[in-house]
Parts: structure tokens; sequence; C-alpha cells
């Protein structure tokens, strides 16, 4: 899947919620932080920076994150993808589809 | 003489049961891996019972969000549950590396935290009234894994 950037992305309470989820599976951080460091979806999944503001990914941060994901053991990113998919199917504006299908799919 | 010689057949015995309990972990462990890719070739599968659903969007919503996370759980749920069992045996087994035993520990964790997804979509699902629910259960997404964004386009006509 190509992944597009997206620009003023705001998470509604309920993918902030999902996000929360995302973060509490710490194990997730070990894995992927050497090589999220610095970048958006480092922010918004692995560390504690307030998700109530607006983000601007990338179409590399994308790609960075699906990288990353190669790294992560496959029940933790199965997890990581019921999370996804659960978000997916709520009624979503266009951006927020478009980020949890970042996460769901990752990039090629 | 014979206490000592019963004293290497006991220990002996038991380094064979520390040594199995591991490789039963890492057995169930790499079985329960191997059957999330195999639900996961499932929902590669298109959708094609075609059926006209006169329900509203919000309720068809309910439903695929709560179908995805029970096929999901139903179709590893046998090598899941072997898993779990095994990660509690391993716990007591002090002759298992520490470092395997908290790592193993962890994979609960994070099995802890979907089963609560699962429950409140569980709940929004059966908040709908018996015919919708019933409508529902007749579609090809209630019996199997799938991809969300296929459900998205065949059900609610949505990208």
């Amino acid at each position: 899947m190509n992944c597009q950037s997206i620009d003023g992305l705001t998470l509604d309470s309920d993918s902030i919620r999902a996000i929360e989820e995302i973060r509490k599976k710490r194990k997730l951080a070990n894995y992927m932080s050497s090589l999220l460091s610095g970048g958006t979806l480092a922010n918004i999944l692995i560390t504690n920076q307030s998700l109530v503001m607006s983000f601007n990914i990338y179409q590399t941060d994308f790609q960075l994150y699906a990288e990353a994901m190669n790294s992560v053991p496959l029940i933790l990113k199965n997890e990581i993808e019921k999370i996804a998919s659960y978000q997916l199917l709520r009624n979503l504006d266009h951006k927020q589809r478009t980020f949890w299908k970042g996460i769901y799919y990752g990039c090629n | 003489m014979a206490a000592i010689k019963y004293f290497f057949i006991l220990l002996l015995f038991s380094n064979n049961v520390f040594a199995n309990n591991l490789a039963e972990y890492n057995r169930t462990l790499i079985t329960y891996e191997n059957k999330i890719k195999a639900c996961k070739e499932l929902k590669k599968i298109k959708f094609s019972n075609k059926m006209k659903l006169n329900i509203d969007k919000d309720s068809i919503r309910a439903g695929l969000s709560y179908f995805i996370l029970k096929n999901d759980e139903e179709c590893s749920k046998k090598e899941k549950s072997e898993l779990i069992n095994k990660i509690n045996t391993i716990q007591n087994d002090h002759s298992i590396a520490n470092l395997i035993r908290l790592n193993s520990k962890n994979l609960l964790e994070v099995f802890k935290d979907s089963s609560k997804i699962l429950s409140e979509a569980k709940k929004d699902f059966m908040a709908l009234d018996n015919k919708t629910k019933m409508k529902l259960e007749k579609i090809e997404a209630y019996t199997r894994p799938f991809d969300p964004m296929m459900a998205l386009e065949y059900y609610l006509k949505e990208k």
C-alpha cells in the first residue's frame, strides 16, 4: 500500500484511546524506539507526548514505521493490527482513516 | 550408593522435565505464530455472498467492528490458549532463564488489553435490536476473519 502524507491530523477521543492502548504495549517501544527515534509516529505511538494536538505525518514517517514494524514480533504486531482494524471500521474522517490505514497495512 | 544412583536418576528426570517445559513453550509459541499467519491468509478472501442489508450504517459498523475482533480471536483461540497455559507453567520453572520467563509474562499483558477491546465491541453489538443482530449474523463477515477495508467497501461502499 502506498502511504499518503497527512497534514493537520487531529485525533478524536476514540483514536486517542486506541493509541494509548498501543503505547501500553511497552515491548513495542523496545523494538521500535531505535528505528523510529525522532519521527512523528514515534511521538504518537511510543512516547508520552500529548495526543490532543495536530500532527503532520509524512510519507517517510509511514515508511520508517513500516520498516520498524518488520522487527516487531508477529504476536505483538498482530495485537496492534487488531486495534487498528477496529479503528478503521469506525465512522472516521478522511485523515484519521488514512492514519489508521498506514498503521494497519504499512507502506510499500 | 543406591541413594546416589537414585539422586542422579531423579536429576536426569528433572532436567528432562525442565527441558521439556522450555521446548513445549517454544513449540506453542511457534504454533501460535503459524496460526496467526494462516488466519491472515483467510482475510485475503473476497466477499462473495451478495445480499442486500436493509440496516443503517451505524449498525453495520457495530456489527463489523465486533465480528472482526471476534473472528480474529476465534481463528487462533486454541493455539493462544495453549500458549497462555505454557506461559503460566514456565513461570514456576526456575531452571528456565528469568529473561525468558519475564518476556513470556509480557505477552500475557499484551493479550489482556485486546480482550478489553473485544468486550467493548461485543457490548455495542449486543445493544442492537434483535432483528438487526439476526440480519448481521447472516453476513459472510460474521463467519471468518476479514480485511477491514474490504469490508468497508463491500458492506458500506466506503473506501
